[in-house]
């Protein structure tokens, strides 16, 4: 079963973090903030279940941001979309990485309670956090791009002279 | 003299006894810091009654309930000496806490750098606080430059160790921890030689911050840093950290310094 990819602040999902005014089934709310719609769409990548493009969808995600950084991100299973009915769409992402677009969902028609009970569902059921430091965001982006999975037009001008830079 | 006149007005009938233990320091002070002083409250009048047409060299009394200044003669030997170079903000509020109120930027500096610079007046402790207001209503992403990092690099660059210092109070006493990570974050990223250590200092300090989101922007500020003295406080942090994630975070800046050693 595949996984879905998506950035986060992974301070925000930090279990032992959870708070004890919470009742019982409640979620904090600020993970919600992870998940802010357009559109009432969501925007996810989807990882194989043994995360062997998680590198390459990290990377292609760090390239559109304006200057290296550490990248917080949260895996969490296929199967959660179907257990709170979001529908799923295949659409084409917005990397400087091709391989990576296609990997590419868009959860639709989010309600706001059907967002409510995704994250619920999501915070309730497995999920994984991660991060990568910025030198290895950096790293890996300078060898995406001489390897030739980022291309370079398309990533912001400031992280594009970032990454060149020795 | 103006150092016999306050210590007149102030009582501080010691002053003379204990000169060279109490005039520590030297100030270049311009003649705006006279005037403005004249305009903030009614206590320090003795300053206000001063008019100098070029900047002034003086000595700098700290004492527990006052401040005062004294004309030095030789200032650009004793400047030499010290390399030090301090500035006299504009807030006086009252005599109790002049001392600290009033010495708004402290600065080692190049003595080059000394004798014609400009000086700027300014309590650093306002535009820093405005940033941290401003702040509350600023969208924080990774991999983007906030209004709010940008704002505190210029204040570093512009007032060094001052600026580090009012950062540092709002840090520990401020309860946005998100805007808190980000200045900390910001302050590991700062090219500013001069206030290094004390940025250095701080981080270190930070990562015992009651708040997980502090306590992670100051390993993350750690980092930028790249300074392989934070190894010992980030192991003995890692140790303390109750909370499995941030852990994980503090060891992989450990590991990432340790290469750096």
């Amino acid at each position: 079963m595949p996984l879905l990819a998506r950035g986060i602040q992974r301070r925000r999902w930090d279990r032992e973090s959870l708070h004890p005014w919470l009742e019982r089934a409640e979620i904090p709310a600020d993970p919600l903030t992870d998940f802010r719609t357009q559109n009432n769409e969501l925007s996810v990548f989807i990882v194989e279940d043994n995360q062997s493009n998680l590198a390459q969808v990290i990377t292609a995600l760090a390239a559109t941001r304006s200057r290296p950084d550490k990248y917080d991100y949260l895996l969490f299973e296929e199967k959660v979309l179907s257990t709170v009915n979001v529908t799923v769409r295949r659409t084409h992402g917005d990397t400087p990485d091709n391989a990576v677009n296609s990997w590419h969902l868009d959860l639709v028609d989010l309600s706001g309670s059907r967002l409510l009970a995704l994250v619920t569902e999501i915070l309730h059921r497995e999920f994984v956090t991660g991060r990568w430091q910025e030198h290895m965001v950096k790293d890996s982006l300078q060898k995406g791009v001489k390897a030739g999975h980022l291309d370079l037009s398309r990533m912001p001008r400031s992280l594009r002279d970032s990454i060149l830079s020795p | 003299m103006i150092g016999t006149a306050l210590a007149e007005e102030t009582g501080f009938d010691s002053l003379a006894s204990t000169e060279e233990k109490r005039w520590q320091r030297i100030v270049r002070v311009p003649p705006e810091t006279l005037m403005m002083t004249e305009a903030g409250t009614a206590e320090p009048r003795w300053l206000a009654r001063q008019s100098v047409a070029e900047p002034v060299d003086c000595k700098l009394a700290l004492g527990a309930r006052f401040l005062a200044l004294q004309w030095v003669s030789d200032a650009t030997s004793w400047e030499k000496r010290h390399g030090r170079h301090l500035l006299i903000g504009s807030h006086f509020t009252n005599m109790g806490d002049a001392a600290s109120r009033t010495v708004c930027h402290e600065e080692s500096v190049p003595l080059a750098n000394t004798i014609d610079q400009p000086i700027r007046v300014v309590d650093v402790s306002r535009p820093v606080e405005a940033a941290f207001r401003a702040a509350q209503y600023e969208t924080f992403g990774d991999g983007e430059e906030s209004e709010f990092a940008k704002a505190l690099v210029l204040l570093v660059r512009q007032y060094g160790s001052s600026a580090v210092d009012a950062i540092r109070k709002l840090i520990t006493f401020d309860h946005l921890d998100e805007v808190a990570s980000v200045a900390l974050r910001t302050l590991g990223r700062v090219q500013h030689p001069m206030s290094r250590a004390s940025r250095l200092r701080l981080l270190e300090h930070a990562l015992t911050h009651h708040s997980s989101w502090v306590r992670d922007g100051a390993a993350l500020g750690l980092a930028s840093l790249g300074d392989p003295a934070a190894i010992g406080p980030l192991q003995r942090a890692v140790a303390q950290e109750p909370i499995e994630e941030l852990r994980q975070d503090m060891e992989a800046v450990e590991q990432y310094l340790e290469t750096l050693g």
